[in-house]
């Protein structure tokens, strides 16, 4: 069990990597890439918790399918980004003030 | 059935008797100029209907139970005020009383007021007087009373003051009228008094248990106030005499059956009201107004004036008959005295007329009214002298005459009220036998210088118009006791509740009262026999010092309020305006209060708001890590709360 607790403090960190990104990062891109992160730190905590029970394969589909819809994601996003950078003209999102009280 | 139908018959009746003269003033009043000469004739008929109309109502009802019809008029506070009449025995043997005199008195102004310039305004006011008073009589509710009442006052005002050029006539009608105000006040006063006891102003429903004596008695005085400013009472009965200005055949109708008649049936309707009390102050104040009159008339020289005075002394002692317990007898002398007097001012306006004519072509003005310049009048003018030599004899109480028959009823029953023990009543019982005495000695005096003693001026005469002396026959000839008592005719109904009236006099009284008449009419042939009339008395002036006590009243009353308003001024004024300075001085305290407590704390809650507001809005600052971070830390939050 002692490689798993190794593996298990890998996904945590991973997780605690992307949201640290997630959270102080300006640029839109890098939140996604930390986003990313997060997704990939819970990838591995599926596999790892299916490997608890290891008759089925049920969390290592469920990583398959999260890195599915991660793609997708990513390519939305990205999409999005580029949208609001064409119209900002930056991909910074604290710079996106349209909404906000013109003081 | 046959009840609904007959009392229908009575109520259709009674209406047409309250509203035929009101309809004959109506006449009058829109008839054009051009056709005034016959609002005379129309009026006079249509008061005969009236009459016609009263008399088939008197044998309808006869003395059968009193009727009385009510209307539902208007409420206050769940009190309803109904319109009603009532017609009782006496009220119908009044109504019949008021419209015949009204239907003479109109007939007489026929030729009396031939010459008249407003004859429009005259026999429309006559008719409207008529209306007023039969209201009056006819009805059941005293807040109604009180209206015809205050009608009644103005109809006088406005016929006594007829001829309005004359300033003398113009005064007395304002006399008349703000005298009759004084008295209408306290009777107001009355009505409110029980108003506020009973919730209810019908004289057939007053509930009279429910009230305290002392209110009660306080109303009853209340209310007689007005009948001593409306019949002519003691302190108020100097409006009376100045009354004469007025036309003659208007004084007839005020003194016998319209005006100061109001007062004494008042009393006569509401007689159930008075306590003890109250019917003490009721036959003092009769027994001083009899007095008073009487001695008044001793000194007067003008006709009218000589009969206003008797009027006033006669109602004194009605007034005094009903406070003494003698309240039918004092219904039949006020009967009595309505043809009587009624006769002799007819009679006395016919002299005036006649003597009017006679000294028309002559240079000089001569006062026709003034029984120093009349005399041996018998033989010129015979109906004239007849008539009023039988009325005079209803006045006097001479045997035979109506006059006679009442005064008896009311000195028997006033003897029974007064009792064998000696008190206060005797006192009264004295003034009435004073004033039996007196009586005679004036209506002597007043027929001796008219008709027998020796005249200065020697002027033809003729007798006044046929319709006047016809009036005069009717009214002369009901002054006699005959016409009323004698018994062959008790078949009619008339004479069934007239004698109803009637109980059995004593005859000791009888003929003790003979025996004063005698002595008074024999005392004043030997003193006027050879008297000649000197000049006007100045201790007994026209208006017994009343004039000059109700002018030191007015001063007095000035003084009061030139007082009252100096204490407004001073004193009422300057606590006004203190109370002004005080309030301002608060206006200012509660203002500054306004501004920096209540304001403050209205601010203050403001600026919390705003701080409270800055401080939530930066949470909400537009970063989407911030809102994540937030996110985050409510979901590390949230987990610990459900691992431990």
């Amino acid at each position: 069990m002692s490689d798993h607790t190794l593996l298990f403090a890998l996904g945590a960190f991973l997780f605690s990597a992307g949201l640290l990104i997630v959270l102080t990062k300006k640029n839109a891109i890098m939140i996604l890439l930390g986003i990313e992160l997060m997704l990939n730190a819970s990838n591995l905590n599926l596999i790892l918790f299916n490997r608890q029970n290891p008759t089925t394969y049920e969390g290592q589909f469920f990583a398959l399918f999260v890195i599915l819809v991660a793609v997708c994601e990513a390519a939305v996003g990205i999409a999005i980004i580029l949208k609001a950078y064409h119209y900002f003209h930056t991909s910074v999102p604290d710079q996106f003030s349209d909404l906000k009280e013109r003081n | 059935m046959t009840e609904t139908i007959h009392s229908a018959a009575s109520l259709w009746l009674a209406l047409s008797v309250l509203t035929i003269p009101l309809f004959s003033a109506l006449v009058c009043f829109v008839i054009s100029e051009k056709f005034a000469w016959l609002s005379p004739m129309v009026s006079s008929l249509l008061l005969f209907i009236t009459f016609i109309c009263s008399a088939f109502l008197f044998f309808q009802v006869g003395d059968s139970h009193a009727l009385t019809y009510s209307w539902p008029w208007f409420s206050v506070n769940e009190n309803i005020i109904r319109a009603s009449l009532l017609l009782d025995k006496h009220g119908l043997i009044m109504v019949m009383v008021v419209s015949l005199v009204s239907f003479l008195v109109h007939l007489y102004s026929i030729g009396y007021m031939a010459e008249d310039q407003a004859l429009i305004r005259y026999f429309g006011m006559l008719g409207f007087f008529t209306f007023a008073m039969l209201g009056l009589v006819m009805s059941s509710n005293l807040l109604i009373l009180f209206c015809f009442w205050e009608l009644v006052g103005f109809s006088s005002y406005r016929l006594i003051g007829h001829w309005y050029e004359k300033q003398e006539a113009a005064k007395a009608s304002t006399k008349a009228f703000l005298i009759n105000r004084v008295g209408d006040l306290g009777f107001l006063i009355g009505l409110m008094i029980l108003w506020s006891w009973l919730g209810n102003l019908d004289i057939t429903y007053l509930n009279l248990e429910t009230i305290p004596t002392f209110w009660l008695t306080t109303a009853g005085v209340c209310i007689f106030i007005g009948v001593i400013g409306k019949s002519a009472q003691f302190p108020l009965f100097h409006w009376l005499p100045d009354a004469m200005e007025g036309p003659t055949p208007v004084s007839a109708l005020i003194h016998a059956a319209t005006m100061v008649a109001a007062g004494v049936f008042l009393l006569i309707r509401i007689e159930s009201l008075f306590t003890e009390n109250t019917l003490v102050i009721i036959s003092v104040t009769g027994t001083i107004t009899a007095i008073t009159g009487a001695i008044g008339a001793l000194f007067q020289y003008d006709i009218k004036k000589i009969l206003a005075y008797s009027t006033i002394s006669q109602l004194g002692f009605m007034v005094m008959a009903i406070g003494a317990g003698a309240a039918q007898g004092g219904f039949l002398h006020l009967l009595h005295h309505a043809f009587f007097k009624a006769g002799l001012f007819l009679g006395a306006g016919a002299i005036i007329h006649a003597m009017h004519q006679a000294y028309h072509h002559q240079e000089g003005n001569v006062d026709v009214q003034d029984i120093r310049n009349l005399g041996d009048l018998r033989k010129k003018i015979p109906i004239t002298f007849i008539t009023f030599m039988i009325c005079s004899a209803a006045l006097a109480g001479l045997p035979f005459t109506s006059g006679f028959v009442s005064k008896e009823l009311i000195l028997t029953q006033m003897n029974e009220w007064s009792g064998n023990a000696f008190s206060w009543k005797w006192l009264v019982i004295l003034g009435a036998w004073v004033v039996t005495l007196l009586t005679p000695v004036y209506t002597f005096r007043m027929v001796w210088f008219i008709f027998f003693a020796k005249s200065k001026h020697n002027v033809e005469m003729v007798e006044v118009p046929i319709v006047m002396r016809l009036s005069m026959f009717v009214i002369s000839m009901s002054s006699l006791a005959l016409l009323i008592t004698f018994k062959p005719f008790h078949i009619l109904t008339i004479i069934n509740v007239l004698m109803s009236l009637y109980p059995n006099t004593s005859h000791l009284i009888t003929l003790l009262s003979t025996l004063i008449l005698l002595i008074a009419l024999v005392s004043a042939f030997f003193m006027y026999k050879n008297y000649e009339l000197k000049d006007q008395n100045k201790f007994l002036t026209p208006n017994l010092y009343l004039d000059w006590l109700s002018d030191y009243a007015f001063k007095l009353v000035l003084q009061f309020a030139i007082l009252v308003h100096w204490f407004d001024r001073k004193v009422i004024d300057k606590i006004i305006n203190g109370l002004t300075y005080l309030q301002v001085g608060i206006a200012h305290v509660t203002g500054w209060s306004d501004r920096y407590l209540v304001d403050g704390v209205v601010n203050g809650m403001a600026y919390s708001a705003k701080g409270i507001g800055s401080v939530t809005r930066s949470l909400a600052n537009g970063k989407i890590q911030s809102y994540l971070l937030w996110a985050m830390a409510g979901l590390l939050i949230f987990i610990l709360w459900i691992l431990y």
